[in-house]
């Protein structure tokens, strides 16, 4: 009868009657590089993966050489060798306890073969970062982190960082700054509360809209840049209204900068008080004072006719803030020609000539609102085009 | 300030200033040649002309008045061919 081996650490199981004068030497060996090895041994496990796989070494029965038999180590430190991407380590299909140091330069993750020495994982995995330290165990299919729960308190000397999500039943006390770089919510606290609760946005946005009667503001400048200014009144307030489309009755303020006044539905400009425009209706000497714009187009500020090169039958861009004309001729000696023209592909207007035999052309004058494309198509070539900006 | 031209996906035209201000509209457009883009503005054009409703492209395609005014006084086989050429068009554009 020979020799059999146990299912976990393949350890020699002598027949009885057999090894006789020598089974001495097969049960020192058993304890010497089976039973010691799987409780108190360590040896470097050298990665060098194909295709990202690495099976554990092993024998049935003692080996004298721990590279032989790296699966029935207790302490493994995965060492590189011969890798560059992260890899995968494969065990037997036996129950067994690891206490693992990777230093391999990647992540490494345990599995069971489903066949010793083969790769195919036979359940779940445990994954170990590099410069990672973990205990692991397996019931011989799937692999388990060994410290998944802390029974009494739990204290790390050093840092902590988790990888995946944290949930605190308790409350959390921190002595140090919190950073909370991904964005952070809160219970919003009620409007009348003074504590020092976190403020929420809703929070927030609760009291700006409610503020009531704000009876001090010391801030140098308060810039309000949307909505509209409601039932401001005093005299000598020294009211500042920058970008208003609708300044009423604004007589006392001390500036007034690009204001429209609505007087009864008629617009106009009225600037009282202010140094460099005058006083009077209806009057804007600088385009500055219309819109806040350095241009109003149209020739108004300084625009003049240019010949910009373009044609029929393409489409252009007013990136201009203000209006451009464009005065556009198509045709060919001795023929009659059709012209249209289009604002943001919408025909605006056609026209067309017959010029009895003489030198005829189409043509079309009209106003392009800024930011809008336009193009003017024709029956014949383009012959003039001129576009005033 | 020159212009630069391109061209869309269904081939239709478009221009930009080449000093860069409009390069944010050009997208996935493909510049043009000064050649490419008078062989495809002269497509466009007749395109164009051959959108236009039918009477419109038979006035267009008609001899002006001065030329038709001109063969009828010259009379004789100037006129024959001129109202041939007119009742020719007439004839294309009645079927169209």
């Amino acid at each position: 009868m020979s020799s059999t081996y146990s299912p976990d650490l393949r350890i020699e199981l002598i027949a009885e009657g057999d090894q006789a004068g020598t089974w001495g030497t097969t049960t020192n060996n058993n304890f010497q590089y089976v039973f010691e090895s799987a409780i108190a041994g360590f040896q470097q496990v050298p990665i060098a993966p194909t295709s990202n796989n690495q099976v554990l070494t092993y024998v049935n029965g003692a080996s004298s050489v721990p590279s032989l038999n790296q699966s029935v180590y207790a302490i493994l430190e995965l060492v590189p060798s011969s890798v560059s991407a992260n890899f995968n380590v494969f065990a037997p299909p036996n129950s067994k306890a690891y206490l693992i140091y990777n230093t391999s330069g990647y992540t490494a993750t345990f599995y069971n073969s489903t066949i010793i020495g083969n790769t195919t994982p036979a359940g779940g995995g445990i994954t170990i970062p590099n410069n990672s330290k973990m205990s692991i165990w397996t019931d011989g299919t799937n692999f388990y982190g060994a410290d998944d729960t802390a029974g009494g308190n739990f204290s790390v000397v050093g840092n902590l960082a988790i990888g995946g999500n944290l949930t605190v039943t308790g409350t959390t006390t921190h002595t140090g700054a919190v950073a909370l770089n991904g964005g952070g919510t809160s219970t919003t606290p009620a409007n009348s509360d003074n504590s020092t609760k976190i403020a929420t946005t809703a929070f927030v946005q609760n009291i700006a809209g409610g503020l009531g009667t704000m009876s001090t503001q010391n801030a140098n400048n308060v810039n309000i840049s949307g909505g509209s200014i409601n039932g401001v009144s005093g005299t000598n307030s020294g009211l500042t209204v920058g970008n208003a489309s609708y300044a009423t009755n604004a007589g006392n303020a001390s500036t007034v900068t690009n204001g429209v006044y609505n007087n009864g539905g008629t617009y106009s400009i009225n600037i009282t008080g202010s140094s460099g425009y005058s006083s009077s209706s209806g009057t804007a000497s600088n385009a500055n004072a219309v819109f806040g714009k350095n241009k109003l187009g149209l020739g108004i500020t300084s625009e003049a006719w240019q010949a910009p090169g373009k044609g029929i039958n393409t489409q252009y861009y007013n990136g201009y803030s203000y209006p451009i004309e464009v005065a556009a001729s198509c045709g060919v000696n001795n023929g009659p020609t059709y012209i249209a023209f289009y604002i943001n592909g919408t025909q605006i207007s056609q026209s067309s000539y017959d010029a009895n035999g003489a030198y005829g052309r189409g043509t079309l004058t009209f106003i392009v609102p800024p930011y809008t494309y336009y193009q003017v198509n024709g029956s014949a070539g383009t012959t003039f085009w001129y576009e005033l900006y | 300030m020159a212009i630069k031209h391109y061209k869309d996906a269904d081939n239709n035209l478009h221009g930009f200033p080449d000093d860069g201000s409009q390069d944010h509209l050009i997208g996935d457009k493909i510049l043009l040649t000064d050649e490419e883009y008078a062989v495809l503005q002269e497509q466009k054009t007749q395109e164009f002309v051959a959108s236009l409703p039918a009477e419109v492209r038979m006035a267009l395609e008609m001899p002006s008045q001065q030329e038709q005014m001109e063969a009828l006084l010259a009379g004789g086989q100037t006129a024959a061919d001129m109202l041939a050429k007119i009742k020719a068009i007439k004839a294309k554009y009645a079927t169209a």
